[in-house]
């Protein structure tokens, strides 16, 4: 295992495709928690994040054949997480229709990642500053700097022009610099 | 002031997905533009500080990994090798559609020859009752691809054994008459 988690992406991809699961393992490894990242901060929510993870990587496990070769790996699966997250949120949409107020005012507010938690300074503070984004932004934000997805699949996956995630990110950035600097970190040293 | 090209261009060029012609322009603008030059190295510094992997990640949970790992090694395999369901699928799909093409293609063409031979059957009944056996046996032999005319027209007077299969004869069969060849006879 250790040999394989040194490979490249494509190389344990093929394992994979050849039926040795070490493949699927190594590259589990690799991007779990970036995907793990990736679903909290959509979701809000930890424990639906850790469901959608596992469709993540189910559905990878079913649909490997349609891996487009000239393809990040990274950012197909994260193609698949930002499906299953926009999945969720319809069928919550959907939920959210039948509840009144009431039920919505004392529904569970959104759960801060436990990494918040351990005392991390920095983290805290980029994820406070990633929180506070708007969810388009946030959106383009996570895809393109934790799953390496190019502009254009961003701008096809959000069913948007080009020029408008360009234009999300630019808001994110701007926003996340201003967010650090209210907390005292400098982007620029 | 804000430069546009920062969005438009900016973004792409340290995403790194520009081709090589654009980031000369750019590298090009931005010796003149401080507000793109500032801006890149902002973000370059931020991707090194910041936008790293390790402080976007989350961990997961011990328990998680070992349930993810447990389904997915029990999974259906649907796409794996060559000899795939989805490869099998593929392959019946194509030999179903030719088959039904061979099919389709043989009965029309059976169809058209069949009727060939049943509309040379009708303009023989308009002829005469008495000649219908004799120009229906020629017409079918139109059907075969070397007719042997010293034996299949044994039965056929000579008069009507050549005139019978040329065209203009055909043609004047249609019309109710029968062409001699008065010389040869």
């Amino acid at each position: 295992m250790n040999v394989l988690s040194q490979e490249d992406d494509q190389v344990l991809f093929d394992i994979w495709l050849k039926g040795d699961i070490r493949g699927f393992s190594a590259l589990y490894e690799r991007y779990k928690n970036r995907v793990f990242g990736f679903l909290v901060r959509m979701t809000n929510d930890r424990e639906i994040a850790e469901d959608l993870l596992q469709d993540t990587f189910l559905a990878a496990m079913r649909n490997a054949q349609q891996f487009d070769r000239q393809r990040n790996f990274l950012s197909w699966i994260f193609g698949i997480a930002h499906k299953r997250t926009i999945d969720y949120f319809r069928h919550v949409k959907v939920e959210n229709e039948h509840l009144d107020d009431t039920d919505r005012s004392l529904g569970k507010g959104p759960l801060l990642p436990d990494d918040l938690m351990s005392g991390k300074h920095l983290n805290s503070v980029l994820n406070d500053a990633v929180n506070s984004l708007e969810p388009m932004q946030r959106e383009v934000f996570l895809l393109r700097e934790l799953g390496d997805v190019p502009f254009k699949d961003i701008a096809h996956m959000m069913n948007c022009p080009i020029n408008t995630a360009l234009g999300r990110m630019r808001l994110a950035l701007k926003n996340i610099r201003r967010e650090l600097k209210k907390r005292g970190v400098h982007g620029l040293q | 002031m804000d430069c546009n090209k920062w969005e438009s261009t900016g973004l792409l060029f340290v995403a790194k997905e520009l081709d090589k012609k654009q980031v000369s322009l750019y590298i090009e603008h931005c010796r003149t533009c401080t507000f793109c030059s500032q801006e890149v190295a902002q973000y370059e510094s931020d991707k090194v500080l910041y936008f790293t992997p390790n402080l976007l990640s989350i961990s997961t949970p011990p328990d998680l990994d070992a349930k993810v790992l447990s389904l997915c090694t029990t999974v259906k395999q649907t796409s794996i090798g060559m000899f795939s369901a989805v490869w099998v699928k593929r392959v019946v799909f194509s030999a179903l559609v030719f088959a039904f093409g061979a099919g389709a293609g043989g009965y029309f063409s059976f169809a058209y020859y069949h009727s060939k031979s049943v509309s040379s059957l009708a303009s023989v009944k308009r002829i005469s009752p008495a000649l219908a056996p004799v120009l229906s046996s020629s017409a079918n032999r139109q059907m075969q691809p070397a007719p042997d005319t010293s034996k299949s027209d044994a039965n056929v007077p000579s008069v009507l054994q050549k005139s019978v299969r040329s065209p203009m004869a055909r043609q004047s069969e249609s019309q109710g008459i029968i062409t001699v060849d008065v010389k040869k006879e």
